[in-house]
């Protein structure tokens, strides 16, 4: 039997061939060919290991396939089907080479056997990445792209030092479990918790994401975060640094998302609070909550790239991202049905029955309430209100809804559906949330650990309920207060880029007090060249004005008078005769 | 208006009200337990969310959005 081929192989490969194909619709076709192959090459590799191979004497596994990667894997081949489906009618086959080794990078880390393979992947995933961002095109794109590029660069190199001094202690370069504690565990966690986006190592997430084009970013919601949560669930379950972290992670997301006033970076902030929840749920480390985080992730990766296509709808048929430049405008008459799709993914973050959030989120919740941490279990609670105030009703209400200040005139923006191959796309990952939401089991069967979780128990159905309508009502009687303002937030990206711009300036001064004394130096230099050469002339034209550079010889003028040598040599005979007679 | 006005007041209390028929969760810690616990949660929780945003925003996040072109 032949072997299977990677997944993340077929859309490395299709990436890099598709600009060459001549041909709009077959590269069309390829584009909805590439995930639906590897969709196959997925379901024909059962759980086991695949293409070993031996590299310095240490052996590399490509494909180790078991219950917690296939998960992910299913979850990146889906949103990588319908992403490519939203970019369908984009005809920049850079961009769409670029985001399918991004798929193709995600895929090779949650499939890596050991830790080279993963490190090899990491980086590729950081560097594609990093050329999505930069296909947003513009100045603030440009300069974000080049923000990321360096954070993780930094966490890149950290895992290979980590790699490296495991390998050095263990002798082994299996990827498994990491005992936490010793350097090389540290430095992996740092850099695995950079591309979760843990704070303070987030500010990344929500400055870069939302500057990339309409279509890229919604490849950029789903492989990065989560291949590092996967990382997580594989070598650090059960660490109690991470619930705690998890959980302050959950809470900051919505309180900047609260803040927020563009679309985009709004669901960004969101990435990092639902993030926030698996995090914690590896940090809790019980088989419910290691399977909640698995499922979250998986349901997480559906809706949240549902709800990025739907603000990626409204910013490329408005051109326009920011919640006060769109309130007002009536969009929700010219957006019908991008609406309805986008509440659809609003509804599923929220975790609203019926919605995939649901089925996923309140195990974690369920989780933290089990072997009793009332603090976690209070912020993830706490979370999941700010995370239904702010996508499914701020962002909604501001975007689609709302109304201008008082005193503003109003312009129409003339908008209409987006193009047709976007709304299906929303529409397939709408019935997945759905589908999933309705029939929880379909997602259990996939889960690595031994499950006994009944989502729909009628308290938890009615706690949901009553919590999304209170919350629902405290905002329709705040929603002046809660208006979104022009502003920006800072974030810790202050300190690079505010500090960045401090140490350019550091460098100025620097170098401007080098160039200084330099040319003084080299000012002392001359004069001592012009002493040296002729003392006398150089101490006679310094006591006239300080010439330094005197004019070239001339015999008339600068030959000395006969009498001012046996003057010399008088002075120094007399001086000797003196020293002489008194000694 | 006012029609709009009773279906929501009703709509409410019907959530409520099912907070009552339902059996609570008994793992659930004491207030959980209340018939109307996360309606309350609900409500409070977005005055203190809105009260940290609020707070947060104008002590020193929120910022004019030209601060880094400077």
């Amino acid at each position: 039997m032949s072997s299977p081929v990677h997944p993340a192989l077929i859309f490395i490969l299709g990436g890099l061939l598709l600009p060459l194909i001549p041909g709009r619709r077959v590269k069309q076709a390829l584009l909805l060919c590439i995930p639906l192959a590897a969709l196959a090459s997925l379901m024909a590799m059962p759980s086991g290991t695949y293409g070993e191979h031996t590299f310095l004497g240490y052996p590399l596994v490509f494909a180790r396939v078991d219950a917690l990667s296939l998960c992910f894997g299913y979850a990146f081949v889906i949103v990588a089907f319908a992403s490519s489906l939203y970019a369908l009618h984009i005809r920049n086959y850079g961009q769409h080479a670029v985001t399918f080794l991004t798929v193709g990078s995600g895929l090779g880390i949650v499939y890596a056997g050991d830790v080279f393979t993963l490190f090899v992947f990491w980086e590729l995933l950081a560097v594609s990445s990093v050329f999505v961002v930069w296909y947003g095109k513009s100045r603030q794109a440009y300069n974000a792209g080049f923000r990321y590029l360096m954070v993780h660069l930094f966490g890149g190199t950290l895992l290979l030092a980590g790699v490296a001094m495991h390998v050095l202690e263990t002798g082994s370069t299996e990827f498994t479990r990491l005992d936490y504690g010793n350097l090389s565990s540290v430095l992996m966690l740092i850099s695995v918790l950079i591309n979760a986006a843990a704070p303070p190592l987030h500010a990344w997430l929500a400055d870069a994401y939302p500057e990339a084009s309409p279509t890229g970013s919604v490849f950029l919601t789903a492989f990065t975060t989560k291949s590092a949560v996967y990382v997580l669930l594989r070598g650090f379950p059960g660490l109690e640094l991470l619930a705690w972290l998890g959980a302050i992670m959950a809470v900051y997301g919505v309180i900047y998302a609260l803040m927020e006033n563009d679309i985009r970076r709004l669901l960004a902030y969101h990435i990092i609070s639902q993030v926030g929840y698996m995090v914690c749920g590896v940090g809790l480390g019980t088989d419910l909550a290691l399977n909640g985080s698995t499922a979250h992730a998986f349901c997480h990766i559906l809706y949240k790239a549902l709800l990025f296509m739907g603000a990626g709808a409204v910013i490329e048929v408005t051109g326009r991202s920011k919640i006060t430049d769109l309130q007002g405008r009536g969009l929700y008459r010219t957006m019908p049905v991008c609406l309805t799709l986008y509440m659809i993914g609003a509804f599923s973050i929220s975790s609203i029955p019926l919605f995939n959030g649901f089925i996923s989120k309140p195990m974690i919740v369920a989780a933290a309430s089990d072997p009793h941490r009332p603090l976690i279990h209070l912020l993830l609670h706490l979370a999941s209100i700010g995370t239904f105030l702010s996508t499914a009703l701020k962002l909604p209400y501001g975007a689609w809804f709302g109304r201008g200040w008082p005193g503003e005139q109003l312009r129409r923006i003339e908008a209409k559906e987006p193009p047709l191959n976007m709304l299906v796309a929303m529409g397939l990952l709408s019935l997945l949330c759905i589908l999933t939401g309705l029939y929880p089991q379909l997602l259990y069967d996939l889960l690595p650990y031994p499950l006994t979780y009944a989502p729909y128990a009628a308290y938890t159905v009615v706690g949901a309920i009553q919590l999304a309508a209170f919350t629902a009502l405290a905002f329709f009687l705040l929603r002046n207060k809660l208006r979104a303002e022009a502003t920006i937030s800072l974030d810790t990206d202050w300190f690079y880029r505010k500090g960045g711009v401090l140490f350019l300036r550091a460098c100025g001064a620097f170098s401007d007090a080098r160039s200084a004394i330099q040319s003084r130096v080299s000012r002392l230099v001359a004069r001592l060249g012009v002493m040296s050469a002729n003392p006398v002339l150089a101490l006679r034209d310094g006591l006239r004005g300080g010439n330094v550079n005197p004019a070239p010889y001339d015999a008339d003028s600068h030959r000395q008078a006969i009498g001012a040598g046996v003057m010399v040599a008088l002075i120094v005979f007399s001086f000797f005769c003196l020293v002489f007679l008194l000694r | 208006m006012k029609p709009r006005l009773i279906l929501t007041t009703v709509g409410l209390a019907l959530v409520l009200a099912l907070g009552f028929i339902v059996p609570p969760d008994h793992t659930a810690s004491p207030p959980e337990k209340l018939p109307f616990f996360e309606a309350a949660f609900g409500f409070a929780g977005c005055l203190l969310l809105l009260l940290a945003a609020k707070f947060l925003g104008r002590i020193f996040v929120q910022r004019r959005e030209d601060y880094y072109d400077e």
